[in-house]
């Protein structure tokens, strides 16, 4: 099944290309359909997945190159929610798409089928070479996305995302093929390394820093989070969708898969290093937030913040954290992909996202500003919607480990609250903007179409959680390093 | 059959080859389909005594000549090169009113000279050989007739002289302080003598020189961006992979492993890698870029000399084998970028393109992601297995020097690739379909080659 999961996407690039040109005006719509059977096909691994055992499933193991490059993919709890989030937002991106991408939309659609096959192949891949593989193929379809279809600054935002990332990986790259010497030069498999046990200190601490940067300009941590505002403000829509909703969310997931299990000691001597920073960049990122002027730009900033959050749960090492990390993992993707979505509508109509441009949009757009506002609050951690579960069990998890900074860490979420009313109150109350009238109409069927999965999901997740929690469980792996109960972990 | 028969055959079907098309050319008038048609045919006759003879070894004229499978894999890869480089010149020469056939004759000598220069330990054989496919090298860059090739062709004429003759300077002394021309058995009298040594180092500046190895490169941009640009993709790939079989020979005697050159190998590789990358940064000019280009590339190769045969062997042909294809995509790419009969391809001359030749743009871009190296194209695996022996082998440094220049080298394909499909232009070009088959054929290879890169190992492995 998994098989299909992650060859689907790549499929699909093919098929779009065999659409003639004549007919481009159906590739968007088409596509979006595809996908959609991606998503269909993928939610057999949540019926599918046997909650019983913690381990992989549906794994796949075949010889693919020497030495060692297996083509070994499965997919535990974790892994398969963040498929499902990917193949959840991939068709509304497409249907989002099809008013604002209006020119080479072949290309767009087979760009964004390789990203999503490479998103799909990161979260599965258990051959640490066949990741690195798929980590660098979602480089270069993001790279066109941006390049092609982004705003005004395209040129310099796609260069810089693919200088940043670049860099972060070729490092990684080079610790890769250095644990592969270490760990006997014969196989790339993760199971393999891990067997052989943990390496000397003074090897895992720069082979860990490597890996860690990679990481830490993914997701993106605090000072190396300068190329997401450009990308995310450059971007197209769907672009910033995918980009914020599943591409940052690799860099935590490494940690989890690669990060920790193989450098545990090193880990754990930069544990509260990441801690701090991701504690600052939580408040940073809110207190750029506050005063951008730009729509977009206002949301990416509040990633920053999010991710931040994110990555503090992971890093409190305890069951309450992970789970907390794991699930608003899909919140952020979800509450910051729609917000994206809904500056995207906004700015199709208007073409303009500096935030001095609107005002009264609520009284023009009366189902828009009511959809904004519950995405706004499920963002802001509202209680009986997504995002307060999670940063609720974030929290819960970041206090047992460290009481001060889960201090400033609530405070950030604070300052969230008030960036996203005070965008509010300049966006959608207060006299209507001269001119706006003429432009902006409400939401359309197919707009509130794509937006209506989001928000049952929304408040699904924020009413039952048990739902997608019960998928998330601790990896055996990492298990060891973990406190749970006030005692360390079996 | 004869020993000599079958050791002399490729050779000699080459350069037979370009008599032939000689002998037609001046017999019948008006032949340029048919003379065309004819080098086709011939380029691809050199993959019969490969198909053939592959797994037995030959030698001819008390040993002078050697063909063994070394000799046969590039024999077979040759023949590719020409069959490409003719198919895409072809419509070139037309657009810019090149009317001279010798222009496939020339092609067929070069070959010749190749050829044997890879099958020989005799350095006289190996200097003569190099010079066949100097001269024919010479008048190929020349054969444009322009300002820019007339430039060029003096500047390639006068260094290239010098660095044959400073080559022939170090076969004497070699000669001279062993008493022997084959190189193979050069050692046997002093080891550490400081004639073998500086006469073995003349030598290799030559082999450096034909190799664009920094310093030693300088005419390279210029022969690149005078000559026709399906010359300047055959100088980019079949003296290249020559050189690759050559030094591959000399990695295992005697007289390589005692003089241990490896500091200076190390040094030239690492010059050369960060002189080529940074350099192609400032380029405007499409073929002085993607000359830098080819001379980092050479720097990726150089650093594979440091490698014990086993290694170099196999890695440093997969690095060959997946950089021919992928620079033939990117030359006949620009050859088709002419404009009335100029094709002084300026970078910005390209915007835009892709939206009007999107199939050609993809191949193109696809070449320029996999030169750079990026995963999961079979670029990245030419790097990557080379990377991994280099470490493996505790060649730590150099690695990290070339994956610098790796991450240097995005910048600039890059910045083709966003003149290609970000920015906005007017210009179009027209692409034939002889141009669309050798893209069509090159990429389907390369995306082949990109998932199954053990099809090359199986290749240099055994037949």
């Amino acid at each position: 099944m998994l098989f299909y999961v992650l060859g689907l996407p790549f499929l699909f690039a093919i098929l779009i290309l065999l659409i003639p040109e004549s007919k481009k005006k159906i590739v968007l719509p088409v596509s979006g359909v595809l996908s959609t059977i991606h998503f269909i096909v993928s939610l057999s691994l949540y019926f599918g997945y046997d909650l019983s055992s913690a381990g992989f499933q549906f794994v796949i193991n075949k010889k693919w190159i020497s030495p060692g490059i297996n083509f070994h993919i499965g997919a535990d709890g974790v892994s398969i929610l963040l498929i499902l989030l990917t193949s959840f937002l991939f068709p509304i991106s497409f249907f989002a798409s099809v008013k604002s991408v209006n020119e080479r939309e072949k290309s767009f659609a087979f760009f964004m089928f390789l990203l999503e096959g490479g998103v799909v192949g990161v979260f599965v891949s258990l051959n640490v070479l066949l990741f690195y593989l798929f980590w660098e193929i979602m480089l270069i379809p993001m790279y066109f996305i941006i390049g092609i279809w982004g705003g005004k600054n395209r040129i310099y935002a796609s260069f810089k995302f693919v200088l940043y990332t670049m860099a972060g990986s070729l490092l990684m790259l080079i610790a890769i093929v250095w644990y592969f010497k270490a760990a006997g030069g014969t196989s790339f498999e993760l199971t393999q390394w891990l067997s052989k046990g943990p390496l000397s200190y003074a090897v895992q601490n720069w082979l860990f820093l490597a890996f860690a940067l990679a990481f830490m300009i993914k997701i993106p941590l605090f000072p190396f989070h300068t190329w997401l505002p450009d990308a995310h403000t450059e971007a197209p829509t769907a672009g910033s969708v995918i980009l914020a909703g599943v591409l940052l969310k690799m860099g935590i997931y490494g940690f989890m898969r690669f990060g920790l299990p193989l450098f545990p000691d090193a880990f754990m001597h930069y544990r509260y290093l990441l801690m701090i920073l991701s504690v600052i960049g939580i408040i940073y990122g809110g207190l750029m937030a506050l005063v951008q002027k730009d729509i977009k730009r206002l949301v990416a900033y509040s990633s920053v913040s999010h991710m931040g959050i994110i990555m503090l749960g992971f890093l409190a090492l305890n069951p309450e954290g992970f789970t907390g990390s794991v699930y608003q993992m899909l919140n952020h993707g979800l509450s910051t992909g729609a917000l994206f979505l809904l500056v995207g509508i906004v700015y199709e109509r208007t073409h303009t996202r500096q935030i001095s441009d609107y005002g009264g949009l609520a009284k023009l757009m009366p189902v828009y500003a009511a959809i904004f506002m519950l995405i706004m609050f499920s963002s802001a951690g509202l209680p009986g919607l997504n995002g307060f579960i999670g940063e609720f069990l974030i929290l819960w998890g970041t206090f047992e480990a460290n009481k001060l900074l889960t201090v400033f860490a609530a405070t950030g979420i604070i300052i969230g609250a008030a960036y996203l009313l005070w965008l509010y109150k300049r966006v959608f109350n207060g006299p209507v903007k001269v001119g706006l009238d003429k432009k902006v109409f409400d939401l359309n069927l197919r707009e509130i179409l794509y937006m209506v999965p989001i928000i049952i999901l929304v408040v699904w997740m924020g009413v039952y959680p048990s739902t997608f929690t019960k998928l998330i469980k601790i990896p055996k792996v990492v298990g060891k390093y973990f406190i749970i109960n006030g005692g360390v972990g079996k | 059959m004869n020993d000599i028969y079958i050791a002399s055959l490729p050779v000699v079907l080459a350069a037979v080859s370009g008599i032939l098309i000689l002998v037609v050319d001046v017999m019948i008038k008006k032949s340029k389909k048919l003379i065309f048609a004819l080098s086709l045919i011939f380029s691809l006759l050199p993959f019969l005594p490969f198909l053939i003879f592959y797994g037995f070894k030959s030698k001819a004229f008390g040993g002078q000549l050697i063909m063994d499978n070394l000799s046969y894999i590039f024999v077979a890869l040759i023949s590719v090169i020409t069959f490409f480089i003719i198919l895409i010149s072809y419509s070139y020469n037309k657009r810019r009113l090149i009317k001279y056939n010798e222009y496939y004759v020339l092609l067929f000598f070069a070959q010749a000279g190749l050829i044997a220069l890879v099958s020989s330990y005799n350095l006289l054989i190996i200097f003569i050989a190099f010079e066949i496919f100097s001269f024919s090298s010479y008048i190929l860059t020349g054969i444009v007739k322009d300002r820019l090739s007339s430039e060029a062709v003096f500047k390639y004429l006068f260094t290239g002289i010098i660095a044959s003759s400073i080559g022939l300077l170090g076969i004497a002394l070699l000669y001279g302080a062993s008493g022997t021309l084959f190189i193979d058995k050069m050692i046997k009298t002093g080891t550490n003598d400081i004639v073998i040594i500086s006469g073995f180092i003349l030598f290799l500046i030559n082999v450096f020189f034909k190799f664009s190895l920094t310093p030693f490169h300088i005419w390279t941009p210029d022969v690149y961006e005078g000559a026709a640009t399906p010359v300047s993709a055959y100088f980019s790939v079949a003296p290249k992979i020559a050189i690759i079989v050559l030094v591959l020979r000399f990695i295992n005697l005697d007289i390589f492993l005692v003089l241990n050159l490896k500091t200076i190998f190390w040094l030239i590789a690492a010059i050369t890698i960060l002189w080529g990358n940074f350099v192609a940064l400032k380029q405007k000019n499409l073929k002085r870029l993607m000359a830098y280009s080819a001379i980092s590339h050479s720097g990726y190769i150089a650093m594979g000399f440091l490698l014990p045969y086993e290694l170099a062997y196999k890695y440093l042909l997969f690095y060959g084998i997946s950089y021919l294809f992928l620079n033939i995509i990117a030359f006949s790419f620009i050859s088709y970028l002419t404009e009335g009969s100029s094709d002084d391809v300026e970078i910005r001359s390209i915007a835009g393109l892709s939206k009007k030749r999107p199939f050609e743009s993809f191949v193109f871009s696809l070449a320029l992601i996999s030169l750079a190296g990026f995963p999961p194209t079979v670029g990245f695996f030419a790097k990557f297995y080379l990377f991994i022996a280099l470490i493996e082998s505790g060649y730590l440094w150099i690695t990290l020097i070339a994956i610098l220049g790796t991450l240097v080298s995005v910048f600039y394909y890059f910045r083709i690739i966003m003149y290609l499909c970000f920015k906005e232009g007017e210009k179009e070009f027209k692409f034939d379909i002889l141009g669309k088959i050798v893209l069509s054929l090159n990429v389907v290879i390369v995306l082949v080659f990109s998932f199954y890169p053990e099809l090359i190992f199986n290749f240099l492995g055994g037949w």
